[in-house]
């Protein structure tokens, strides 16, 4: 009977291995190895990236693993942290040198012109819902870092307190439970509290019908954690109950520029980055929408990502609002001047989540 | 070896050419693939090997050959033992990363080298000529046998050490069974599961720990830092020594246990020779037998310098020749008040083992001395700070694994498996097959969804 036993043992543990092995060879082409050894710089490195990559059902085997250890009670996968049916990605520890020198680049910038400068640095969820954290995921205080960015601003530039408003709203749906970016609602409330900086008056919920665009979004950190106790997240569009002021989208790439009628791109839904739904998310340098609001003023953003959700929300208020993101601006080596004419705008807001803003090296396009 | 690719691509490829060729080839293709796996680790590793596996094997011959000229014979071993010990001193990772040679040559490409197993196989070269030197045994002209022998991959990453002569009469011709084959894959995969599951864990602890500012780290933190280091480490050790001898007994070598329950041991001698049997063994037989004298200063002479080498040989660095020094004095004053210490209840000086080890474990684990006496330092309290809440948090993360952990390492789970293989053989052919599957699915999780920690991070 033993020897049964043996023999079922040693051939279901080899039948097993061959099968994954075969298909793995075969029929999963999800890397190449030429792109593993791009990324590698040791062979046996590369080797082990393509396998894992390429392994048949990796995405089982992940949720698998998220499972196991989330039984045996661990709660923190690399930088992702789970809270409740949230994922959290954790916060970094603050690079003080670049952050002093990104502060110093937003003044020379306000400096330069003599368009109204305003900056709003949004928390991420790390920050709002730090106290679900523990200790050592929580690498910062974000309220901290935002006021020690305002106070280091010179008094010519306006500042937008978004922290409040998000933290005060932290029990509805403000942030994504599977991305590191706040939803339609979180957006809004960051506008609400812009919008009354910037000299003019929000637009109320009411004036918007719900569009569930995408009932089961699942981001980046899901994709990284893959743990199956996350609710999936729903995207919203918030349309307006009347007539949509926009008339032009112009998406311009640094070569190639590109038009629509929508700031919404629904397309983007059916992609692997969802979120790009929001003016194609940071794919391009340069973004102008123009409204039929021709007597109304004209704004330049200055953008991170968490911009993207908000900045529909803008169109009833400017004739034109131009999105520049100065990473792709000093990807292509270039200037902001080289791509917008700082001097044609009535107002600039600088919108950064304050994560990115502290890791941010590219504020030096500003300056020409 | 705990890799992906190892597990679904190394291992079937070779055990089917190992299974299909008869056994007097089966030598030769064991070699082959252990010159493979070192140089898939880092061609550099190659020069070592060669120099190891070619001056056991010529040394062992001249040292056999001119048996009755004991002069001759004595010039032969110290020759073979310049060479081991050389290449081991060369290529031996030092505490910033590089080697000698690294450090000598200057070169980026030999800095980042890593000889893999050379820990292992100069101590199967050396241990092959001084046994033939002792007359034990005489050599064998089989160069494929004595390569097989001195670089054994299954034991290479960290043991257990081997012996010539338990191994020798398998060399020539190794038989594989489903039996010996469905045991050794049981073993592989309780090591992978071992290291990947409970000590790469209880490492993660253990950042989690240090990670914390020493000067405000509560005494409970403290406490369970050091258990959880511990753990990593034994954890990683008994892991890597039970892939070895799964792999070994696939292979058809039966290869004895080489951790009995050491956190059971009653005494600091005795949780030595219970923590890595072999390693414990070779270092009696090749370098204590030196001091072993009536003379009680040789003697303690002697237990120094073996404590240190053979925490030396776990790594090298300040931290692992002190903590080595550490266990020498135990050991000492254990020697010195031996009857003593055995009018005391067993289970006090099982207490009392564990709490030296605890409070010895910094030593090895921090950085430098002075963090290793602030950590003692605040695990007896001396940042007035018993509990905090990130106490309670690690706690409550890591008690299920912390509590795996110490049942795993009691004994009790052997007990256990001691008990169920007395039951019925029905139930057995049912559970083997399933618990296998079980642990390969669990193992497979693991080496896709994360990184094994290298066993070199814990020195």
């Amino acid at each position: 009977m033993k020897k049964f036993s043996d023999a079922i043992t040693v051939a279901v543990f080899f039948i097993m291995l061959a099968m994954f092995a075969v298909s793995l060879m075969f029929f999963q082409h999800k890397a190449t190895f030429e792109e593993e050894s791009l990324s590698h710089s040791e062979m046996s490195d590369a080797v082990n990236g393509f396998v894992k990559d390429n392994f048949p059902l990796s995405a089982n085997w992940k949720s698998l693993y998220a499972n196991i250890n989330v039984t045996l009670g661990k709660r923190q996968f690399g930088d992702v942290y789970i809270v409740g049916d949230r994922l959290i990605k954790t916060s970094e520890a603050v690079d003080e040198k670049r952050f002093e020198k990104n502060i110093g680049m937003i003044n020379d910038f306000a400096e330069t012109t003599s368009v109204p400068v305003y900056v709003m640095a949004a928390p991420t969820a790390s920050g709002v819902y730090s106290s679900k954290l523990p200790p050592t995921a929580v690498k910062n205080d974000q309220r901290e870092l935002i006021d020690r960015l305002y106070l280091g601003l010179d008094d010519g530039v306006g500042t937008i307190d978004a922290y409040y408003p998000l933290y005060s709203s932290r029990s509805e749906y403000v942030y994504y439970r599977t991305s590191d970016m706040w939803t339609s609602f979180g957006a809004y409330h960051a506008y609400a509290e812009a919008v009354k900086k910037l000299g003019l008056n929000a637009v109320t919920l009411q004036n918007y019908d719900q569009e569930y665009a995408l009932s089961s979004y699942t981001g980046e950190l899901y994709d990284r954690v893959m743990y199956g106790g996350i609710t999936q997240d729903r995207i919203n569009i918030f349309r307006s109950k009347y007539q949509s002021p926009v008339t032009k989208v112009e998406l311009y790439d640094g070569e190639n520029t590109t038009e629509a009628k929508s700031v919404y791109f629904k397309r983007a839904l059916k992609t692997d980055k969802e979120t790009d739904v929001f003016l194609q998310g940071d794919n391009y340098l340069r973004v102008s929408v123009e409204t039929s609001l021709e007597d109304a003023p004209k704004l330049l953003i200055i953008k991170g990502s968490y911009a993207n959700t908000v900045a529909p929300f803008f169109t009833p208020h400017y004739s034109e609002i131009t999105l520049a993101d100065p990473e792709l601006i000093k990807e292509k080596g270039g200037k902001l001047s080289d791509f917008v004419n700082v001097s044609d705008y009535d107002q600039i807001l600088v919108m950064f989540d304050i994560q990115s803003f502290c890791q941010a090296d590219c504020f030096d396009v500003l300056c020409s | 070896m705990i890799s992906i690719e190892f597990l679904y691509f190394f291992v079937p490829v070779f055990m089917a050419l190992y299974a299909v060729l008869s056994p007097k080839i089966r030598g030769k293709l064991a070699s082959l693939a252990s010159a493979a796996v070192v140089c898939w680790v880092h061609p550099v590793g190659m020069i070592p090997m060669a120099v190891s596996v070619l001056g056991g094997y010529i040394f062992g011959i001249l040292i056999y050959n001119f048996r009755g000229k004991r002069h001759k014979q004595t010039v032969f071993l110290i020759c073979s033992l310049i060479l081991n010990i050389g290449a081991f001193a060369l290529f031996v990772p030092l505490n910033s990363g590089s080697s000698l040679i690294g450090l000598i040559t200057d070169s980026g490409f030999i800095k980042g080298a890593s000889a893999f197993g050379l820990s292992v196989y100069t101590l199967h070269s050396i241990s092959y000529c001084a046994d033939i030197y002792r007359g034990r045994y005489g050599c064998r002209h089989s160069f494929a046998q004595i390569a097989e022998y001195i670089l054994f991959f299954p034991v290479m990453c960290a043991g257990p050490v081997l012996r010539f002569d338990d191994i020798s009469e398998t060399l020539k011709t190794p038989v594989i069974s489903f039996a010996k084959i469905s045991d050794g894959i049981k073993l592989l995969l309780v090591g992978y599961a071992k290291k990947l599951i409970l000590a790469d864990a209880m490492f993660e602890l253990w950042c989690d720990v240090k990670a914390i500012d020493l000067d405000s780290l509560p005494a409970l933190t403290a406490w369970i830092g050091a258990a959880a280091y511990g753990f990593a480490l034994y954890f990683s050790l008994w892991a890597f020594s039970d892939i070895g001898r799964g792999l070994g007994l696939m292979l058809g070598f039966d290869i004895g246990k080489n951790f009995d329950v050491p956190f059971a041991a009653s005494g600091i001698s005795d949780f030595v020779k219970r923590f890595n049997i072999s390693l414990f063994k070779w270092i009696n037989d090749y370098v204590f037998f030196a001091f072993d004298s009536r003379k009680k200063i040789l003697r303690f002479a002697g237990i120094f310098i073996v404590s240190a080498l053979g925490m030396l040989w776990y790594g090298v660095g300040l931290n692992t020749l002190l903590f080595g020094i550490f266990i020498g004095i135990f050991i000492i004053i254990e020697t010195l008040i031996g009857e003593r210490l055995q009018k005391v209840n067993a289970h006090i000086r099982r207490i009392a083992v564990l709490f030296l080890l605890l409070v010895t474990v910094p030593v090895l684990a921090s950085e430098n001395q002075s963090d290793a006496f602030a950590y003692c330092a605040a695990m007896f309290g001396a940042n007035n700070v018993t509990i905090d809440i990130m106490s309670v948090h690690l706690l409550r993360i890591y008690l299920p694994l912390l509590a795996v952990c110490v049942i795993l390492s009691s004994g009790l789970v052997e007990f256990i498996k001691g008990k169920i293989e007395n039951m019925s053989e029905y139930i057995l052919t049912i559970i083997q097959p399933v618990c296998v599957i079980a642990l390969l699915i669990m193992c497979t999780s693991y080496l896709i969804s994360a990184d094994s920690i290298p066993l070199s991070l814990l020195f």
